[in-house]
């Protein structure tokens, strides 16, 4: 028998001789009619940048350095429709390791301006140091590659990672990065042991609010302590962990309210990374009514839980969310405050990567504008950008 | 589709006047006067005193709860001088039939603790049953305004042979399953619970409980602070039912199924349909059971209820919610005697039709548990209740 022939291309072929690439299904260039918009500025605030194999070891740490790294993607739940984008797969190495296709798919075929990147820090992991030493060493890396050596255009932004398991290195951390040209947030993963509402995490939110960068949450998909997606147990479809993880977020924004996180904290900006923004206006009228009688609980809260909304907090919206219908789609954003509070982002290179093109096509103009670009550049410090549009070939 | 007619209630052979029912009241919750009248109904073999004591003994009431609710979880005007809220049929008919204009009460017993011994669950659940069929809805129910919800067993074995038990009883309209133990709500182990209630005419509920245990607190991220957190975000527990129901093919298995979810907030399903539909369309290969649209279960099959009501800023947008949604998936209900009740039947949420409101108020649920649509006439007081 013969051995089973490497695909061109493929990243890693395992034992069986398939490759994640050949299972992938979805293409980035499949929304049907998905086309850059010439003139519009856009932000993608949700890129997903990736070590090539290897690459991270020369930045860990030296304690770590020697210490084998976690690697796979989530162990539950296989996508059918692979983890990502076929097209995203680069002649070696993973998707998002490769800064050409990464350009070539966001800059030049796709009219993104300006990329948020937010590399993923390997799961969620039980050693706190190794999560610290992970996080470091990628913050390194970052700067180093996509922020230094590939950012002679500038349109590259950066998040820190920090192990919110790790308050100390954490702060380190922020700390160490807070003055980075590139640099326009902190994040961290959305799954956690604890509500990051836990006086535990307070130094961590000081830290990012003192050096006015935003915290931005993101599941992580990589390898790691897997949760059970809900509090009652696992569910048996990625489908249904695919559709309710992206609603988490309300568990940690609702802690953060009532345990003062953001009294305590007003230049405190959060970004729920994994969208959900449809469903938290239901949660928050619901909220509201609740805190009226259970104040006295909570006397450092001061405000209506939808209060806090539109300082506090931003949504990327996520591809798989809202409705299909785009007058529906406009209505609901201005029913949810969307003008101050979505933001674009195409979580390149998943499988559920939003085509900029394809996203909130035909609603409003203006409406469109501060979601593909308007809010993120207030939130990070941006200049809204015009200018790159022109300048591409 | 299980044509079963309610009987008409009433004294025997006497011929009444009716009035049409215009208000159901899709949720209440009901008491013991007396401690033991329900230890006093448990099945062999946990009539014995040692268990009587252990499960009773110190109060099933008011003593479990993490998160303390204000006024102890309840209408401070409902406690009466011959027993705890909504154990007096007298202050229960005079608050819920004369202040608030109800027609007919949904009964959802709310008396035992989560228990984590399945055989002890169906115990507890006969016996409130049993006691149920012997006052409210017996004793006191000459009038026939009061409805009944089963309590099960979350051992599906044990769950079916209850439900068989009281299939075709006048007054038992649903089964409620516990939201907190036994698992999501859309795996196999619950198909024949389903099937038998189907099969005997019931629609199935879920209300949330008095909980305890730490798996149970609503967030995968650990336990939340305070108790606004836990009683804000039920619509998290219910939403996972709902997304393992639906991916679990529950509603396709049966499309007879009517499955209400309760005091779990409504207008956070209606981005949850959007979010399902489009992920089915994109990963239906892995749900091939699946055959229509997640949404089209939802409002075919689904309901929620309107206590406690969301408040958004602009009251429209409730109505939006509505028309959205559909009117067929709201059901009126006022928690009595708990402390958050909604008791004002004159809701508008901003301008519904007529039509929406008349639905919410009673013709929804008159359809689900295919309730008479009339009632005695004459005051409930007439009717004797044995006390």
């Amino acid at each position: 028998m013969n051995p089973p022939k490497k695909p061109a291309g493929a990243a890693s072929v395992d034992v069986v001789g398939i490759s994640a690439r050949d299972v992938a299904q979805v293409s980035f260039a499949d929304p049907a009619g998905a086309r850059p918009m010439p003139g519009v500025p856009v932000i993608d605030c949700s890129v997903h940048p990736r070590p090539r194999p290897g690459e991270l070891k020369r930045f860990m740490p030296p304690l770590w350095r020697d210490r084998r790294l976690p690697m796979g993607e989530r162990y539950y739940y296989p996508n059918p429709l692979g983890e990502y984008l076929r097209d995203s797969y680069p002649e070696s190495g993973p998707p998002g390791s490769d800064v050409a296709l990464l350009s070539r798919h966001l800059f030049e075929e796709s009219g993104v301006d300006v990329a948020i990147l937010m590399p993923m820090t390997l799961g969620m992991l039980p050693d706190p140091d190794l999560q610290a030493g992970i996080c470091s060493a990628t913050n390194a890396w970052l700067a180093e590659t996509w922020l230094g050596e590939h950012n002679a255009h500038g349109r590259f932004k950066g998040s820190i990672r920090v192990a919110p398991v790790n308050p100390a290195s954490a702060v380190a951390e922020i700390e160490r990065w807070a003055g980075h040209p590139h640099v326009v947030q902190v994040a961290v993963p959305m799954q956690s042991m604890q509500l990051y509402g836990n006086p535990h995490f307070l130094p961590i939110w000081r830290a990012a609010a003192q050096a006015g960068l935003p915290v931005a949450l993101h599941t992580e998909p990589e390898t790691g302590v897997e949760l059970a997606p809900t509090a009652l147990g696992y569910f048996r479809q990625f489908l249904a962990y695919s559709a309710y993880q992206p609603t988490t977020f309300i568990n940690h924004l609702t802690n953060m309210m009532a345990g003062g996180v953001l009294d305590h904290l007003p230049e405190l900006r959060l970004v729920f990374a994994d969208g959900a923004w449809d469903i938290a206006t239901p949660f928050l009228w619901r909220l509201d009514k609740d805190y009226r009688p259970m104040r006295p609980d909570m006397p450092w809260m001061t405000r209506l839980p939808s209060d806090y909304i539109a300082q506090h907090v931003r949504f990327v919206a996520h591809a798989l969310e809202g409705p299909e219908d785009p007058a529906l789609l406009e209505e609901w954003l201005r029913i949810c405050d969307g003008a101050k509070t979505v933001m674009f982002g195409s979580n390149y290179p998943l499988w559920n990567t939003h085509h900029p093109g394809e996203a909130f096509r035909g609603i409003d103009p203006t409406l469109r504008g501060r979601i593909m670009a308007g809010t993120a550049a207030e939130l990070y410090r941006l200049p809204l950008p015009v200018a790159a549009q022109e300048a591409r070939p | 589709m299980n044509e079963l007619t309610r009987p008409t209630e009433g004294p025997a052979g006497a011929s009444e006047a009716e009035v049409p029912v215009r208000i159901v009241d899709c949720d209440i919750h009901v008491n013991p006067l007396h401690g033991m009248e329900i230890p006093d109904c448990m099945p062999e073999p946990w009539v014995g005193k040692g268990f009587r004591e252990l499960l009773f003994a110190g109060g099933m009431l008011g003593s479990s709860v993490i998160f303390a609710a204000p006024n102890e979880g309840r209408r401070l005007d409902s406690y009466t001088p011959i027993g705890p809220p909504g154990s007096d049929p007298g202050t229960t008919g005079r608050q819920l039939f004369d202040e608030a204009g109800v027609d007919l009460a949904i009964i959802i017993p709310m008396i035992e603790k989560n228990l984590a011994n399945p055989e002890h669950e169906a115990a507890m659940a006969a016996a409130i049953n049993a006691w149920l069929a012997k006052t409210w809805l017996g004793a006191y129910n000459g009038h026939g305004r009061y409805k009944g919800t089963l309590r099960i067993s979350t051992d599906p074995d044990l769950a079916v042979a209850e439900i068989e038990k009281w299939a075709g009883h006048p007054h038992f309209v649903q089964i409620m399953l516990n939201p907190y133990v036994g698992g999501l709500f859309g795996e196999p182990k619950y198909i024949p619970i389903y099937e038998a209630a189907v099969r005997a005419g019931l629609a199935v509920c879920t209300h949330v409980t008095v909980q305890r245990p730490g798996p149970s607190l609503l967030t995968v991220y650990g336990p939340p602070t305070y108790y606004l957190e836990n009683h804000g975000q039920f619509p998290m527990l219910y939403s996972a039912h709902l997304t393992s129901m639906i991916c679990g093919g529950i509603f396709d298995r049966f499309p007879d199924l009517r499955f209400t979810m309760i005091e779990g907030g409504y207008a956070w399903a209606l981005p949850f349909i959007w979010r399902m539909d489009k992920h089915w369309k994109q990963l239906k290969r892995e749900v091939p059971g699946l055959k229509r649209l997640p949404s089209e279960y939802v409002r075919d099959q689904v309901s929620f209820t309107r206590q406690p009501v969301e408040e958004p800023r602009n009251p429209r947008h409730m109505a939006r919610v509505i028309e959205l949604l559909g009117p067929q998936t709201l059901e009126f209900a006022t928690d009595y005697p708990h402390w958050d009740g909604d008791y004002d039947p004159q809701f508008r949420f901003g301008g519904i039709p007529a039509e929406t409101r008349a639905m919410i108020l009673g013709g929804n649920a008159i359809h689900k548990y295919r309730l008479r649509p009339t009632r005695p006439a004459r005051h409930w007081r007439e009717f004797p209740t044995g006390l």
